[in-house]
């Protein structure tokens, strides 16, 4: 954490043990967690973050009867997997009604990403998973939970999410089978 | 990525994920970011939710409705019946207005039929009428 951000999170309160704790949290699970929301939001930036910020503010919150330390992360990933889910589906019925703004868009910037084009391609082909695809497919093979864990934070048994992933796979090898970038020049 | 799952996975399905999260991944924050992202937390941590001030207040004012609906003789004096006088209200309640206009003309029937004369007029002059008729 930046020395700024140090100082930011110190306005919080006293350095009370639930601010001690909050503290590492935020300072080791920040990258992932804005990472993890931005992957499962199809590569809206700025709502990536609010999801994360709101998934933080809620373990903040419910951090004084939290005990198991152990347990931490995979509490807080359950939380910020259910934030994002609450967003795509509020976004979902806010489309319905008025269209899709632009805010919402995937914002890749192309000064910042290598190739925006299949980034917007991969955002497509993760949209039309079912739910339960996508998220075991994100927190798996792009975010290296083990299905155990992926299963804790789905809400799923770990054989569903065995289940999802390889139906995943498959429809995400065969919806961007024409993408080199991904299939190193194969043809699959 | 996580190595367990991946070893189930085929060399050639192993690379095409490998390559899709190298591809689909936000670029990292910088320091100036994730100040920024910690500066708005703190202020969100320290921002209490405006429903949570407003909810005091409107407890309060709830809790009074519901004082003055159960209590009715606090509601004020009890204005005096006037049969006379009809609320309408900007709808036209039909059947205040249908109720009023019963009362009036059966009052004024009573008025000019099933009285005599000198039960409308005072005493004084009824004596007068007595004494000349």
């Amino acid at each position: 954490m930046s020395d700024v951000g140090v100082i930011s999170l110190d306005m919080v309160a006293g350095a009370t043990d639930r601010e001690e704790r909050f503290r590492a949290l935020v300072e080791s699970h920040r990258e992932r967690a804005v990472r993890l929301a931005w992957r499962l939001l199809g590569g809206d930036r700025s709502a990536a973050e609010d999801v994360a910020q709101d998934a933080f503010l809620r373990a903040y919150r419910g951090l004084a009867r939290f005990r198991d330390e152990a347990r931490l992360d995979t509490w807080f990933y359950r939380i910020l997997v259910r934030q994002a889910e609450s967003h795509r589906r509020w976004r979902a019925v806010r489309a319905l009604w008025s269209g899709p703004s632009e805010d919402e868009a995937a914002d890749p910037s192309p000064a910042e990403v290598p190739d925006p084009v299949v980034q917007q391609r991969i955002a497509t082909a993760l949209d039309r998973l079912p739910d339960g695809q996508r998220r075991a497919f994100v927190l798996v093979h792009m975010e290296g939970f083990t299905v155990e864990e992926s299963a804790v934070l789905m809400g799923k048994a770990a054989g569903t999410v065995k289940s999802h992933l390889h139906r995943a796979l498959k429809a995400l090898r065969a919806d961007l089978a024409d993408l080199r970038e991904l299939t190193g020049g194969n043809r699959t | 990525m996580n190595e367990r799952q991946r070893m189930d996975l085929a060399p050639e399905e192993q690379a095409f994920v490998e390559r899709l999260a190298d591809h689909y991944a936000p670029p990292t924050m910088t320091p100036a970011r994730s100040a920024a992202f910690d500066r708005r937390l703190a202020e969100r941590l320290t921002r209490r939710a405006p429903w949570r001030v407003a909810m005091p207040a409107m407890a309060a004012v709830a809790a009074a409705a519901l004082v003055w609906l159960a209590v009715p003789w606090s509601h004020g004096p009890t204005p005096p019946e006037s049969p006379g006088v009809v609320a309408v209200d900007g709808n036209g309640d039909t059947a205040t207005v249908f109720a009023a206009y019963d009362w009036f003309t059966s009052t004024a029937a009573v008025d000019s039929t099933d009285l005599g004369e000198d039960d409308v007029l005072p005493e004084d002059y009824q004596a007068i009428s007595e004494f000349f008729l």
